[in-house]
């Protein structure tokens, strides 16, 4: 490698190069970014449709929030059917609390339900490590909604910079974002069932239970941002309803509903139903898909067992 | 701060533009605090154990040069001591003292003493390893001893590759660092095409067989044997697009400074033995082993003949194995390349003859193929959490039970691996043969050219895991 001499002309042209690939990188960002953008918000089905429904056009009477387990637990046409009103399930797979109140933020823009029920795990209230701080799935709705903005620059100086780039807001969505634009996957008004029962051999195998061995400590910021989630229901006159649905595991230390989740049902009042270990379903292995999943037969029985309870505790004294 | 990092997007810049900007005698003072910096941005307390050994062996240093060659071998000796003790203080003392509780608990025998646990100082294996061959050299007499400290402490220091290598020689970087380089177009455009296929292979192709591989690894109980084949061989191609990666970046970082680091990496994949494979794969440290342990212990070995040889090339790749980490895991890895070094050295005259025997291309494209084997089944260990997870994954390869699942997960993450794999395959051939790199890579166009490097940054953006994961090998 000849080496120029060191002088200005030498640099200068560096300077230049780095300026012209720097503008040809922003040029491709904002051309890509844009594409994309426009590509999102046009998907038909899949996961992010139904997050950007959820947050935009959802206008159901009842609400479903939560992480996996509410996704795969409550089955809002049967809802529908024996409560008479309009439900949509906006659980989404591996979110927590954080996702559900910028989910309920940008909702109330547009709509009011009557009622929420919040499908709470551990994950929403317990420090867990390799997590980020904010969902990921919020990165597309950075420019577009003023409070995801703010949940994602919150404590993240870092993501505010690279929520410059508009390539980076759609990261890792390219094949899911082309996908569905054109494939057209049925949903059960966000709802998405599992099928297949539970191996127990593989339970009696496995060393590693992430709900027993979790390290049990509070986050403050989940905490802070569950009573902020309550706060801004009810400020709505939204009746919030707190829900640990079952687990399979009989062993499950469930210290954390209590402990943390009951305290915060009492002080704002609210109806707790703790079904972790709930007789027929906890150790049956017919009802779950895996250790903290239902099955499509289990979350059709467990949202009749969830309408009843409705239909009596608030339905029948309206 | 990480290679990966946003800090070192703005750190780096900054770092570059004040180089060039300061007068020539004064850069190493500039480079020598930027990687102090840069080093304490991990832990800064571990910054002061950095200074005291870089300031003992820079003593030694001085001692064993001034005096006659017979005389150098107690201090050699000491300094050994210290640093050897260092590592194994710091990175190793908690796993023996386990190892002993497990053994003695089994016998029944009651182990008073108390766990032991140390956050290892980021960089020390490869650090020390550095001023090891440095001392050495200087004993040896082929190394004169560096009297200016700051120098010395810069070739300790250097930033580009104090957390993860390569290691460097110090006859190879001691007199760059001194050369005061000029500024030079060529220089930087080259160091940063280096950074962006470092990060290219680090980002978009490593951090997405990770995931698959992570899936399946962290869970072999769930897993079939097809699953396993297909992860381990991901996991071949993870870590090196990670190590080769991060070694691209650190080459490139230090090229734009004006400064050449060891080449770490030679497309390993296409080696025909495991000898060759240790001559294309981590090569600083191979050489470091060569030149440092396995000479000394085959001259001490000497009179055994071919067992001495056996050996020696157990015992250097068992203790490789214990470099990576405190584990029995790595262990086995090291003492499976020092079974596979062996077999190369039983049979390297039989397997001459054969290649005569056999057409060229038939015996290379098997012999690839059968060395690639051979890896990726020592990586099982190198990976699997536990050695009861590793014999369980190579149990589950090897036995074929009906019927065999295949995981697929999320379908855009096998998608991705796979076409991961195609590009590093792409780049590796292509390099290998002396081919012509992409066309549109080499046009006379500059703005075709800018382009096609505006679209590696592109592919980062979208494609890239930029979530700071951390590099494989700074754990080490």
């Amino acid at each position: 490698m000849k080496a120029s001499s060191f002088t200005s002309s030498s640099r200068a042209t560096f300077a230049t190069r780095v300026l012209l690939l720097l503008v040809i990188v922003i040029f491709l960002d904002h051309v890509g970014g844009s594409a994309l953008e426009s590509l999102y918000f046009s998907q038909i089905s899949g996961l992010e449709y139904r997050t950007r429904y959820a947050m935009e056009e959802a206008d159901a009477d009842l609400m479903i929030f939560g992480s996996s387990r509410a996704n795969h637990h409550y089955v809002p046409s049967l809802l529908e059917e024996k409560t008479g009103m309009s439900v949509y399930n906006c659980g989404r797979d591996d979110e927590d609390i954080v996702y559900g109140y910028a989910v309920l933020s940008v909702m109330l823009k547009h709509h009011t339900p009557r009622y929420i029920i919040l499908d709470l795990t551990p994950e929403d209230v317990l420090t867990s490590t390799g997590r980020p701080s904010y969902p990921r799935s919020l990165r597309p709705y950075y420019g577009r909604h003023p409070e995801i903005k703010d949940l994602i620059t919150l404590n993240n100086k870092q993501e505010t910079i690279k929520m410059y780039s508009r390539l980076y807001r759609f990261n890792s969505l390219l094949l899911t974002i082309l996908k569905y634009n054109v494939v057209h996957e049925p949903d059960d008004k966000g709802y998405t069932p599992r099928y297949g029962e539970i191996d127990t051999g593989d339970l009696e195998q496995d060393r590693d239970s992430d709900l027993n061995k979790q390290d049990f400590r509070v986050d403050p910021l989940k905490e802070q941002v569950l009573h902020a989630f309550i706060r801004k229901a009810l400020q709505n006159r939204i009746r919030v309803v707190l829900i640990a649905s079952p687990i399979y595991r009989q062993d499950f230390r469930n210290d954390w509903s209590d402990q943390v989740v009951g305290r915060i049902a009492a002080r704002y009042r609210l109806v707790f139903w703790d079904d972790t270990c709930m007789s027929g379903f906890t150790g049956n292995p017919r009802l779950f898909y895996d250790r903290t999943h239902l099955n499509d037969r289990g979350a059709h029985r467990y949202t009749q067992l969830i309408a009843n309870r409705i239909n009596a505790s608030f339905l029948s004294s309206n | 701060m990480a290679f990966n990092s946003l800090q070192f997007m703005f750190f780096l810049p900054i770092l570059v533009a004040g180089y060039y900007l300061t007068p020539p005698r004064y850069r190493w003072l500039l480079l020598l605090t930027a990687s102090y910096l840069f080093y304490m941005s991990w832990k800064a307390e571990y910054v002061v154990l950095l200074f005291f050994s870089t300031l003992i062996n820079y003593l030694v240093g001085l001692r064993m040069g001034s005096i006659a060659q017979d005389k150098r071998k107690k201090y050699l000796v000491l300094a050994l001591i210290f640093n050897v003790g260092l590592l194994f203080g710091f990175k190793y003392v908690s796993f023996f003292n386990e190892t002993i509780r497990q053994v003695l608990q089994h016998l029944n025998i009651f182990y008073a003493a108390p766990e032991i646990r140390l956050l290892i100082p980021v960089g020390i294996s490869f650090y020390t390893f550095q001023t090891i061959s440095y001392l050495i050299e200087v004993y040896r007499g082929s190394q004169e001893p560096e009297h200016h400290f700051g120098y010395f402490a810069l070739f300790v220091s250097f930033f580009p590759q104090i957390i993860s290598g390569p290691i460097a020689r110090p006859s190879q970087l001691i007199p760059q660092l001194k050369s005061q380089p000029s500024f030079s177009y060529e220089r930087m455009a080259s160091g940063l095409q280096l950074m962006a296929l470092g990060y290219f292979k680090k980002l978009v192709i490593a951090d997405r067989l990770a995931m698959y591989v992570n899936a399946v690894y962290d869970n072999p109980v769930h897993h079939s044997g097809p699953t396993l084949v297909v992860a381990t061989v991901f996991f071949a191609f993870q870590l090196y697009a990670d190590f080769s990666g991060y070694t691209d970046i650190a080459m490139g970082t230090a090229r734009i400074l004006g400064y050449e680091l060891i080449q770490n990496f030679r497309r390993p994949f296409f080696s025909r033995s495991i000898q060759e494979f240790w001559n294309r794969w981590h090569i600083s440290l191979s050489t470091w082993l060569r030149d440092y342990l396995y000479t000394p212990l085959s001259l001490t070995f000497r009179e055994w003949g071919t067992r001495g040889i056996i050996a020696s090339i157990i015992l250097t790749f068992t203790l490789a194995g214990l470099w990576h980490g405190a584990r029995f895991t790595f262990v086995l890895f090291g003492l499976v390349h020092g079974i596979g070094l062996s077999f190369d050295a039983l049979t390297a005259k039989s397997r001459k003859k054969l290649a005569k025997r056999v057409p060229a291309g038939v015996f290379n494209v098997t012999s690839m193929l059968l060395t690639f084997a051979y890896v990726c089944f020592a990586f099982i260990f190198f990976r699997a959490n536990t050695v009861g997870d590793a014999f369980l994954i190579t149990r589950k390869i090897l036995t074929v039970n009906e019927p065999a699942s295949f995981y697929i997960g999320d379908i855009s993450v096998l998608l991705f691996s796979l076409a991961g794999i195609a590009a590093l395959l792409f780049i590796e051939v292509r390099r290998e043969y002396n081919l012509k790199m992409l066309p549109l890579f080499a046009s006379r166009y500059i703005v075709v050219r800018y382009f096609c490097y505006a679209w590696v940054i592109v592919l980062i953006l979208l494609l890239g895991v930029l979530d700071e994961g951390q590099f494989i090998y700074f754990q080490f």
